[in-house]
């Protein structure tokens, strides 16, 4: 308070200003006394009306006759104005005492004033005729931003809220901490979890963040992780400052798996584009390229300014020609990570439409690069590649898994085809049936598949894995009464049969496995009622086993997972993916039943055989004969060789099918259209040639990376 | 570095009201507050560790590390806490009671000196982070700039003004103190500024110069097609699509030139992290006078 009445006497003992004329935009005044030399403009109750602003500090931009721009702040309880270049203006300009001022209100938005100089000298001195270096807090400054929070410090000491000085020196230590990180440690690692990063990885994150800026072709072979890598970049961006708005995109089937371990292994929260209902309020989106480019979204997509893009599955921009390569070249980013193992699959020219999206004219024109890299014998192989090697290396990171020097241990597969008990048979047999019955009188033409026909497939794979948990799941659906008459009566029927099979053979040979492993064993199973089953027939057998499924709460599932660690031998789980926990301490997995997706099979793998296994690992695989899983079995592991594939290649071999559906969904199709079982084993021969060509394709391509990228 | 956050971290729960305690082995538990909960993006109870490996084996203990996501929510909210501390340095001499001289109180005022705590970003293609220091000197209120920050390096001082002593408002002074200090930084960083301009252009031009290039390139091969084109049955037509192709390159430059100076321009936020004021008791109006403010020094942090 006493300063207060300081301050009056002060302005009332020398009036700054005396008021000439003044309106809701401009006001003129005399300037008289010292002040405004000295930096300082008091001013009067109808001069403070045209400075309107709510903050007691607020940043304050003139622009003089000269276009100098002039900052300063407003402090507006009290009702002046410092600004250190009215000094600089009033010499430059002749200014007098008594001269008239006019001040004038450009922008409200970025508080800009106009100061002219009305009746004073108006020629420039000619010492002030070079510019004023000095500017600040100005929107016209490009160079030069001061933080809007600096007000609020200042704004402490002119209300006097002084804080203990430990507060301050904890706020200045936080800065010295984190100013005083070492920018050529990769920070991400710290964070990081179920992540290995090897060396590969790590310079391949070097060098896309020191030596390519943030634009790069991640092309290592399949295997080695480049999701892995494109977190860490995206990851230390992030945690640098340096990256706020991503976008990843990628084919729809891998969205989950992405956010899954992005979430899981780095911390990072990323919503898929169903959980957005605006694209530009997310900052951490992931879309499947098709949604992103799709009528509703594009022009959204387009409009952001992205700070890192992260294309997954790149060789899916090959041609330039299509939307897909259009919409992409179209979207506005800083930096662009592009993820493929194949960036060539047919034909060179993909591969410089790939680099035109990263770096364009980077290889020159079409003709240009035509010209001088396309051999004329095959379109896949280049002429002279030691040159083009030579400029992929400023735009191109490509590991080779014999390169790494890591270490793959070997995958031994055994698969037990097991004959059914003559119970489990016959309940086999009327389910299948029943199902294919049902599904060809489904409810209406239009809507043939009906509501039922994912319970009707449920049913199917529940049978596929024990009769214990179809037996369940038969149980509740009676239960619900939400099925009625003659489909009641036929699932009692099966309930009947199902609670009757005494004895389930597969659960006898698992009994046999895990009697000659004499080792940890990981047990997957798609259902929670089989769960139940083979931890009951193993306890009963003196096991000791450990559960884990998605029911548990995070602390469970640590728990779940460090006591197979420690203590037991047995983990007996429903979930397969996602979970990026480090498993590699077992190397023997059983597939109790097999997902028709074999995506999941090989997350399932995946959680054992993966880098930083050091032993050779063993998948057994349970199939009941002359079953659906024995088909999808004899398909995946005799047409595409899925159980020794690397983890990773099963998507590009899919990708070479030519369908827009997905395995699982095709497979479905053959289970519920097949008027009868010779008819189903017809379709999955088809479908087995199909996948045999796929990775005919898929083996093509990869050897056609490999003379272009290493010559040999 | 790890004891470092661990203090930090701890202090600031401390400084917040936020009770915590070591719960087992390297693994802590703090009671949050509903208000803070959102903020913690926790419960009532918040669980973490300074501990990697902990963290690993236990996820739903959450990591406090340099980059972690905690970490960052406390550097954030630290940061954007405006933090002012007046300290009170030296006392007022003594006199001993048979000495027959009254207090010197009535002829002694604080003297205020300031020194303003400044975070500087250069973001262009990398972002780097430098801290500096304005520092008034007491004895002519010139004002000299550190390339580190300013740190109270003293035992003895006080945050309560000893009353017998006057004490002035600093408030209009500091605000032109401080844009005089932001006037020191920015002449005193203008070469940094200057530096990272030249490599960003140089940068921004190669990769300009390849993209022209090739746009140009482009541009010469459909201009070179349009001409044999008369040939062509329909050759109006095929003349508007490559007029169509060649106005579709000017605006992919556009595009890309734009893109391009986004990334590559260089923009510096100045930050103010905090500041001190200063206040040491002088007598009479010579502010040079019995000042105690020689024995401020800064620490050195590194």
């Amino acid at each position: 308070m006493k300063s207060n009445s300081l301050l009056k006497t002060r302005a009332e003992k020398a009036p700054l200003i005396k008021c000439e004329s003044h309106s809701a935009s401009s006001f003129t005044f005399q300037i008289k006394g010292k002040a405004f030399q000295q930096g300082y403009l008091f001013m009067n109750p109808q001069m403070k009306a045209l400075f309107p602003f709510n903050g007691e500090l607020v940043s304050i931009t003139f622009i003089d006759d000269n276009e100098v721009t002039h900052s300063a702040i407003y402090q507006r309880m009290r009702g002046y104005m410092v600004c250190l270049s009215f000094g600089e203006w009033w010499e430059r300009n002749g200014v007098k005492e008594g001269d008239s001022v006019t001040i004038e209100l450009v922008d409200l938005t970025s508080k800009t004033y106009r100061l002219k100089l009305n009746n004073g000298k108006q020629e420039i001195v000619e010492e002030y005729e070079e510019e004023v270096e000095f500017k600040l807090s100005s929107d016209c400054s490009s160079d030069i931003v001061y933080d809007e929070h600096n007000l609020d410090v200042l704004k402490c000491i002119v209300d006097k809220k002084f804080s203990p000085y430990n507060e301050t020196k904890l706020v200045q230590k936080s800065h010295e901490l984190v100013c005083g990180t070492n920018t050529n440690e990769l920070m991400a690692l710290k964070t990081c979890f179920g992540v290995s990063a090897y060396e590969h990885q790590l310079q391949t994150a070097h060098a896309v963040i020191e030596k390519l800026n943030g634009r790069a072709l991640l092309a290592d072979e399949v295997g080695l992780g480049k999701t892995i890598e494109a977190g860490l970049i995206l990851k230390e961006y992030l945690l640098r400052g340096m990256v706020k708005r991503v976008l990843i995109l990628t084919p729809a089937s891998l969205i989950t798996q992405w956010q899954e371990e992005l979430d899981v292994k780095f911390g990072l929260k990323f919503k898929n584009h169903q959980e957005i209902n605006d694209w530009e309020e997310s900052d951490l989106v992931i879309a499947s390229l098709d949604t992103a480019k799709s009528q509703k979204n594009q022009s959204n997509v387009q409009k952001i300014k992205y700070d890192l893009l992260i294309i997954d599955e790149a060789h899916k921009l090959k041609n330039k020609k299509t939307k897909n390569w259009q919409f992409v070249n179209s979207i506005n980013t800083k930096y662009l990570l592009m993820l493929t193992a194949t960036p060539i699959q047919n034909d060179m020219i993909e591969l410089f439409n790939l680099i035109s999206i990263l770096k364009p004219g980077h290889l020159s024109t079409v003709q240009k690069f035509k010209d001088d890299f396309l051999a004329e014998r095959d379109k896949r192989l280049p002429k002279n590649s030691a040159k083009l090697r030579e400029m992929l290396s400023d735009i191109m990171i490509r590991h080779r898994r014999a390169d790494t020097l890591i270490k793959f241990p070997q995958r031994f597969v055994h698969t037990y085809s097991i004959d059914l008990n003559e119970d489990e048979a016959a309940l086999y047999c009327e389910l299948t049936e029943f199902i294919r019955k049902r599904y060809f009188t489904l409810p209406t033409h239009k809507n043939p598949r009906g509501i039922n026909r994912l319970t009707l497939i449920l049913l199917q794979k529940l049978m596929g894995s024990s009769a214990y948990a179809l037996t369940k799941a038969l149980e509740k659906m009676i239960d619900s009464n939400f099925y009625k008459d003659e489909f009641d009566e036929s699932l009692q029927k099966l309930l009947d049969m199902a609670k009757n099979v005494k004895q389930s053979k597969k659960g006898q040979v698992l009994m046999e496995i895990v009697k000659t492993v004499k080792e940890k064993v990981i047990i997957f199973t798609q259902f929670r009622g089989t769960q139940e089953y083979i931890v009951k027939l193993l306890e009963d057998e003196g096991y000791t086993v450990s559960v884990f499924n998605g029911q548990m709460s995070q602390t469970e599932k640590d728990k779940a997972i460090e006591d197979f660690r420690n203590n037991k031998q047995i983990l007996v789980s429903t979930e397969s993916g996602g979970e990026g926990r480090n498993l590699q301490f077992c190397k023997f997995l059983v597939n109790f039943d097999l997902p028709w997706n074999p995506m999941r099979i090989e997350q399932r793998i995946g959680r054992i055989h993966r880098l930083g296994q050091k032993d050779d690992v063993h998948i057994i695989n349970l199939s009941a004969k002359d079953t659906i899983e024995s088909y999808v079995l004899e398909l995946l592991d005799k047409k595409i060789n899925l159980f020794r594939l690397i983890i990773g290649e099963l998507e590009m071999i899919l990708g070479n099918m030519q369908t827009k559906k997905t395995l699982e969904q095709i497979i479905i199709d053959i289970v519920t259209m097949s008027p009868n079982q010779d008819a189903m084993k017809r379709k999955f021969l088809t479908l087995g040639n199909k996948l045999e060509k796929a990775l005919q394709t898929h083996n093509e391509i990869t050897k056609a990376q490999e003379e272009i990228f290493n010559g040999e | 570095m790890e004891n470092e956050i661990q203090q930090l971290v701890l202090t600031f729960f401390n400084m917040q009201g936020i009770k915590c305690k070591e719960s087992e082995d390297n693994i802590w538990t703090a009671q949050i507050p509903a208000k803070d909960q959102s903020f913690f993006n926790s419960g009532a109870i918040l669980k973490f560790t300074f501990n990697r490996e902990k963290a690993e084996m236990h996820r739903d203990v959450e990591i406090i590390c340099d980059g972690s996501f905690l970490f960052r929510k406390i550097i954030e909210k630290l940061g954007s806490t405006p933090k002012v501390s007046r300290v009170f340095i030296g006392k007022q001499p003594e006199i001993p009671a048979d000495s027959g001289v009254k207090s010197l109180a009535e002829k002694m005022h604080y003297q205020t000196s300031v020194a303003f705590n400044f975070k500087v970003s250069f973001n262009y293609d990398q972002k780097i982070e430098k801290l500096y220091s304005v520092v008034e000197n007491p004895s002519d209120s010139s004002l000299e700039i550190n390339d580190k920050l300013f740190l109270l390096d003293l035992e003895d001082y006080s945050e309560e003004p000893d009353p017998r002593i006057k004490l002035e408002d600093p408030g209009t002074d500091v605000l032109k103190k401080y844009l005089l200090a932001c006037q020191k930084l920015e002449k005193h960083i203008q070469e940094e500024v200057d530096k990272y301009k030249k490599i960003s252009q140089e940068k921004c031009q190669e990769e300009m110069k390849v993209f022209d290039d090739y746009l140009n390139e482009q541009k010469f091969e459909l201009l070179q097609k349009k001409e044999n084109v008369s040939f062509h049955l329909y050759f109006f037509q095929k003349e508007e699509e490559i007029d169509k192709l060649i106005n579709n390159l000017d605006e992919e430059r556009k595009h890309k030139i734009k893109e391009l100076e986004e990334k590559y321009k260089v923009k510096v936020n100045i930050s103010l992290i905090n500041v001190v004021l200063l206040c040491v008791p002088v007598s009479g109006t010579n502010k040079t006078v019995n000042s105690t403010a020689k024995v401020i020094k800064l620490k050195e942090v590194n």
